[in-house]
């Protein structure tokens, strides 16, 4: 790395960017106070677009409130340093002491990096709750970087894949991109404001409208504001993203080739490049923040911005202007041209070894068990006699698609006549709210008038309808029916909508006190299809887990998750529906197989149940992927037990894999049982 | 009259460009000359974690293999051995003359060498602890396991990092222009941290489990 000129290159960027800046508000004022101005002119308000009467001043004036209280709130996160801005992210710091092997391998691998880049090590943020893959870092002195990760990327990259990654990240920070970023961060959020609150305007108010099936949506005042918000957003957008990308794809040229400078290992970093590619996110991260932040990411997404928006923008030239990041396949170009090539021979050779491996017989299908030895280093005796019989069952941990065993995930196994009443995204929505309407008349009065007041009466009837209508279905198969509606809405509604329709969703649920575990399970599944995350959120519980667990001490393995596994086992037992005395008994017949200690059994009707819930998950989602499996694993090895699967298993053992991330992880026999 | 007064400007002209110039071509010098250096003290840093966490391995190690005392005492005196060679190299590198202050040829040779002879001996007893499962079920040991191998990345991380800015430096150093800088002020080649006997190196691989 040519330091100086390193150096001297981010003066100059500096500059530019200073005056990029400039020119980007002056030609934002101009848009703004032009087209006030002629609209005013227009209905008569003013005589001339050069003489504005007080209230135009004021509508004006307002604008630039918006505008510069994006800026100023902005330059004050950006002021407190990396780690306090990767913490209102939402993000969770992880240390050196982290029980977790997970972490502490992220930890070693930043370490590394930051040996072969000569610089110090950032500190290091992990987003939980984010499954696009992604990664990026923060703040601009020495002691105030924070190096953040998504849950996506820690899950999907191989260890050398993780190294290619931190290493591009200390590429940038080896090349001066954090000050100019950080930078650039606080100009985007003044020209970003306003047309993220217009985007939200126009994102509840036309869902709204999609229930209403009102066509002329675009007569609601609601949409007016927040067009005109967005229109004067847009000339902000316009220029901030002209900025941002004319910053931004240079430079993660540059820092690829530091990556391969650092690890000296171009094929990690090319498949890395590949591995995000094929994750094929909709968008690069699901935080509300997002639209600021793409230019410091490792990947800028499949879209990226406004390219992914109208077709315009997916011309050449528009699509080179706009892009923060080269296009994946030239990032993997400039690394290793023949790239392709060497992973097919990879493939192949993999290939060839599998055929051998089965003509050898079981020790291939023993592989993948074997694969985690963590797991089996730190479960106790008796878990590790529950993990044989795992093994011997073979295929457990391979990943094939499982989640038809828990629940129907293609349409196809859905009745015709739930095919038949849910053709659309409106009715798709009812049924979603229709799965939460109480059994007794009154508090069922309430939901939906709830939902009237929230929409209006003609919904609330479509909700009501349906529910009476698949009051059948929705017993036998809640889970196979939200699944349907939720994936349906994914394809159909763009994310503002979908987080409006869960946020609504939600807030009734939660505002008619009917959160129950079933509630809790149904929400939790939707959240998790619709593909909508709230870090923020979420957030201040991630923080009073992380609290619990530190002051708990070290949780390790599953002896140490004794609390938490005799929660969800409780739970899972009481599901199968039988006398209290039964339960007991099988409870702890259960328990005894995995843990020594007495721990009472818990019952789904005891407060705060859901909390504490929540909190178990929590803490059970940052253990390695390997004891999550096994966690969902033994969970429907219980409910197998007696040969009968009630739905209110299958619903609860839907919502621990997804809760879990593990949705592709569950027992192949379970199908068979099902049908 | 006009004629010498042409001269003298140009001979401080050209004097004070000439002058510029060293000075840039000295300060680049010193910069690079000090950015390998730190990136030497990274790699001292780095094997002063590994030859910390040797002797943890080591001990926790002793209580299964107790019939292997040849192969612990083996590591355990090649790490001694490296240590006392790699606190002769940070004492001459603090206490040198600034441009003298270069790496000590010597020095870094034969602390290269005892590093490739501790990774021998680790390298060996790794062989020898395949032979017991029940090691490779200890909880501690397999921490202490990862955080070896991680320092051994770390090691290997900042040699190349040192390399590279070896490289510059030399590079630099030989360069037309500032090569004659460095002969005027005596900025001399340092020297590339490699063991003289590669056959050593062979079983830097630490790998159980």
């Amino acid at each position: 790395m040519d330091f100086f000129g390193q150096q001297a290159n981010t003066r100059r960027r500096s500059r530019l960017l200073l005056l990029g800046f400039l020119l980007a508000y002056t030609a934002t004022a101009a848009v703004i106070y032009f087209g006030i101005a002629l609209v005013s002119r227009q209905l008569g308000l003013i005589p001339s677009v050069f003489e504005p009467s007080a209230p135009v001043a004021v509508v004006i004036g307002l604008f630039w409130v918006a505008i510069l209280a994006g800026c100023l709130f902005r330059y004050l996160d950006v002021r407190a340093g990396g780690p306090a801005l990767a913490q209102k992210f939402g993000a969770e710091h992880v240390s050196d002491s982290s029980p977790h092997v997970e972490d502490r391998e992220l930890i070693n691998v930043v370490a590394e990096m930051s040996a072969a880049a000569n610089a110090p090590s950032p500190q290091v943020f992990v987003l939980r709750r984010e499954n696009s893959v992604n990664a990026f870092v923060l703040g601009g002195a020495q002691d105030k970087r924070a190096l953040v990760l998504t849950q996506g990327a820690l899950d999907t990259f191989e260890r050398d894949e993780l190294q290619a990654v931190i290493a591009h990240e200390f590429g940038h920070i080896a090349q001066g991109d954090l000050e100019v970023n950080m930078r650039l961060l606080t100009a985007l959020g003044g020209l970003m404001a306003l047309d993220e609150m217009g985007r939200m305007l126009i994102g509840s108010v036309t869902l709204k409208a999609l229930i209403r099936r009102d066509k002329s949506q675009s007569l609601h005042p609601g949409v007016f504001a927040g067009l005109a918000m967005r229109l004067c957003g847009s000339v902000g957008v316009f220029f901030g993203s002209l900025l941002r990308s004319a910053f931004s794809r240079q430079r993660e040229f540059l820092a690829d080739a530091s990556a391969v400078q650092f690890t000296r290992a171009p094929f990690a970093l090319a498949s890395a490049l590949t591995a995000i590619s094929e994750a094929d996110d909709e968008v690069p991260l699901h935080l509300p923040q997002a639209p600021e932040l793409v230019h410091l990411c490792f990947s800028g997404g499949p879209g990226q911005g406004l390219a992914r928006k109208t077709r315009l923008w997916k011309r050449p030239l528009f699509a080179r202007w706009f892009a923060t990041h080269p296009p994946v396949p030239a990032r993997i170009d400039a690394i290793d041209p023949h790239f392709t090539v060497k992973r097919r021979k990879l493939d192949k050779a993999a290939r060839a070894a599998a055929r051998k491996g089965d003509v050898g017989g079981m020790a291939a299908v023993a592989a993948p068990v074997s694969a985690a030895p963590a797991l089996v280093m730190t479960m106790t005796a008796a878990a590790v006699h529950a993990e044989m019989s795992v093994a011997a069952n073979g295929n457990v941990y391979s990943d094939v698609s499982c989640l038809a065993a828990i629940g129907p995930r293609n349409p196809t196994g859905l009745a015709d006549r739930i095919m038949l009443l849910l053709p659309d995204e409106r009715s798709c929505l009812a049924i979603l709210f229709a799965c939460f309407v109480p059994e007794e008349p009154i508090p069922r009065r309430e939901f939906l008038d709830e939902v009237a007041y929230c929409f209006e009466q003609s919904f609330s009837d479509a909700v009501q309808e349906l529910m009476l209508l698949l009051q059948e279905e929705l017993e036998s198969d809640r889970i196979g029916i939200v699944e349907h509606a939720a994936s349906v809405l994914k394809s159909k509604l763009d994310i503002d909508k979908r987080q409006h329709a869960l946020l609504t969703l939600e807030k009734l649920v939660r505002a008619l006190g009917h959160e129950d575990l079933m509630s809790y399970a149904s929400l939790q599944l939707i959240r998790r299809k619709l593909d909508v995350e709230f870090p923020v959120l979420t957030s201040a519980k991630l923080q009073s887990g992380a609290c619990k667990r530190a002051q708990g001490g070290k949780i390790k393995g599953f002896a140490a998750m004794g609390e938490e596994f005799a929660l969800l086992l409780s739970l899972i037992v009481e599901a199968s529906g039988a006398a209290a005395q039964v339960l007991d008994e099988q409870y702890k017949r259960v328990l005894s197989c995995y843990t020594g200690a007495e721990l009472p059994r818990r019952s789904s009707s005891e407060p705060q149940i859901i909390a504490q819930l929540e909190q178990a998950f929590q803490t059970l989602y940052v253990q390695p992927k390997a004891v999550r499996a096994a966690f969902v694993e033994h969970c429907a090895e219980i409910i197998l037990h007696d040969g009968i699967v009630a739905e209110r298993e299958r619903s609860l053992l839907s919502l621990f894999a997804a809760s879990l991330g593990c949705e592709t992880v569950a027992p192949a026999h379970l199908i068979s049982r099902v049908a | 009259m006009m004629a010498g007064m042409e001269t003298g400007t140009l001979v401080v002209i050209v004097g004070g460009l000439l002058s510029a110039t060293i000075v840039f071509f000295y300060n680049q010098l010193v910069a690079l000359k000090n950015r390998y250096q730190n990136a030497f003290s990274q790699i001292d840093v780095q094997l002063q974690r590994r030859y910390e966490l040797i002797p943890n391995l080591v001990e926790t190690a002793r209580a299964y293999l107790t019939h292997e005392n040849e192969t612990l005492t083996a590591v355990t005196e090649a790490r001694n051995q490296a240590e006392a060679r790699r606190q002769q190299v940070s004492k001459a590198q603090t206490s040198g003359t600034p441009t003298a202050r270069a790496t000590d040829g010597g020095l870094i040779q034969s602390l290269a060498n005892a590093e490739s002879s501790v990774a021998g001996a680790l390298g060996r007893m790794n062989m020898v602890m395949e032979a017991y499962p029940d090691l490779k079920a200890d909880k501690r040991l397999s921490e202490l396991h990862d955080d070896i191998v991680s320092t051994e990345n770390r090691v290997s991380f900042s040699r190349q990092a040192y390399s590279d800015a070896v490289m510059r430096y030399n590079t630099a150093c030989e360069q037309f222009p500032a090569a004659i800088v460095a002969k005027l002020f005596r900025f001399e080649d340092a020297e590339l941290f490699e063991a003289a006997n590669d056959h050593a190196r062979e079983a830097v691989k630490v790998s159980f489990g």
